[in-house]
């Protein structure tokens, strides 16, 4: 509706038009007018200060008409603009208003999760350890050993509730990014309850201390689940071990939490950041396969990123990259 | 026989009935000397509000859940901050939820404790005995 002026066109236009006007002027030289004059000077002269005035009027009025024209042009394409701006603002709110609305009915999903599966598990858990303090004597060890596998699974469920809680947290909470001394952080989560590290781990820490730019808690998480999944991958060595190192490059600090374990082939190195995957049976190495899924949810909203390299049976790094 | 000799009783809310019978066999095994009275929802937990009124005795501890029919147990807890005379009952909330908006709504409503129940029975059990050897045993509360 409004074409957008082409600068170099509109100036051709306007140069030829000058040139034109120049040319019918030239038509009206003073050889022109020396054909009334009949020779008196003192009457080109006058004629020749009218005809300036002439030239000058004539040219006012054109550059009014052109300018005019130009900015009558400007301000409807700006108005226009207006409009368009100021219907995509309507339309950014109103996505913005539904995600929203969406972010609270995922909300009220994870609420509805946490109360309502985790009630009636409660209840399979609280009643099978009842039977199993007050009747086991009614039961042969079969039957005890059904009730243990009901506890177990009621445990597996459990854990994968949690987990998914974890996840869907990680994924919609607020992230309070401050600058975190990472050596205190590292130490604070090592001394941590969570964790538990059997006596058999050679478990080294080598942290210098560095300042990270990071959500707290999503970095106590990183590094717990990472350092987990390292104790759990290599405990089936004589001695597990598990190594906890960090360099800084100059905008970057780099976290590698390594270990002697079963490893992995590289052909899956990013299957094993995708929720629910798992390369290893339940009964080898028990999860959920949330674990790493959600370290790469965290680090991602944190502006960094995570990878691992490995082989099978020679461990593996798993690498944390976040922003100084 | 004078009402100091009685213990008082615990006041519990709570909607789930997998959830009420558990607790009441976890104070069970735990030979609680409290009596254990039970409101099954909001409406029925505030119902009490005329009974002690009405002169039966202030229960020790409130174990309050959130996620209750009709009135919810934040709403519940609300009302019974914001009364003159009951708002120093102790209230625990003893829920599923470990959504942090809970957590801050109840302590910003003025509850004492807030405690997620454990799937693991063996850890109910031990949070049963917990609640009641701290609030009904250890605890001095105002007389009213």
């Amino acid at each position: 509706m409004f074409e957008r002026l082409d600068p170099s066109r509109a100036a051709l236009r306007i140069a030829l038009l000058y040139a034109f006007l120049g040319f019918v002027w030239i038509l009206f030289s003073d050889r022109f007018l020396l054909i009334f004059v009949e020779g008196d000077l003192q009457r080109l002269a006058d004629l020749q200060t009218s005809k300036g005035w002439v030239f000058i009027v004539v040219t006012a009025a054109v550059l009014y008409g052109i300018i005019r024209s130009v900015l009558q042009r400007q301000a409807n394409i700006d108005e226009r603009l207006d409009t368009l701006n100021a219907e995509l603002e309507a339309r950014v709110e109103e996505r913005t208003t539904r995600l929203a609305e969406v972010n609270r009915e995922l909300e009220a999903f994870s609420y509805s999760v946490s109360h309502d599966l985790k009630a009636p598990l409660r209840g399979v858990d609280g009643y099978s350890q009842l039977l199993l303090l007050d009747h086991a004597h009614q039961l042969d060890t079969d039957g005890r050993e059904l009730l243990e596998k009901v506890r177990a699974g009621v445990a597996s469920m459990h854990a994968l509730i949690e987990d998914m809680l974890a996840y869907s947290r990680m994924e919609r909470r607020e992230l309070d990014t401050r600058e975190l001394g990472l050596d205190t952080l590292v130490d604070n989560v090592m001394a941590s309850q969570e964790l538990t590290v059997a006596s058999s781990v050679d478990l080294r820490c080598a942290v210098p201390p560095l300042i990270v730019r990071a959500d707290r808690e999503g970095l106590a998480l990183v590094v717990r689940n990472l350092v987990e999944n390292a104790i759990k991958f290599s405990c089936g060595e004589a001695t597990p071990q598990v190594r906890i190192e960090a360099e800084a490059t100059d905008e970057r600090v780099r976290i590698c939490v390594s270990d002697n374990g079963v490893g992995f082939d590289m052909k899956y190195h990013d299957r094993i950041f995708d929720i629910f995957q798992r390369l290893h049976r339940a009964e080898d190495y028990p999860g959920t396969g949330v674990g790493l899924a959600l370290v790469r949810k965290a680090v991602s909203r944190m502006g960094g990123r995570v990878w691992a390299e490995s082989a099978p049976g020679k461990g593996a790094r798993f690498y944390v990259e976040l922003p100084r | 026989m004078t009402t100091e000799s009685l213990p008082q009783p615990i006041l519990l809310v709570e909607d789930s009935p997998v959830d009420l019978d558990l607790t009441l066999r976890a104070f069970r095994r735990r030979h609680f000397a409290n009596p254990v009275e039970v409101a099954r929802d909001g409406e029925e937990a505030l119902a009490w509000f005329e009974r002690w009124e009405a002169g039966e005795p202030l229960p020790a501890v409130i174990l309050l859940d959130i996620k209750l029919p009709r009135i919810n147990g934040l709403e519940v807890l609300r009302k019974l901050k914001s009364h003159p005379r009951f708002r120093r009952i102790p209230v625990v909330m003893l829920t599923s939820s470990a959504e942090n908006s809970d957590l801050d709504t109840a302590y910003e409503l003025g509850c004492n404790s807030y405690i997620v129940k454990p799937v693991d029975f063996a850890k109910f059990m031990d949070v049963a005995s917990q609640v009641e050897l701290f609030w009904c045993v250890l605890n001095r509360a105002p007389a009213n």
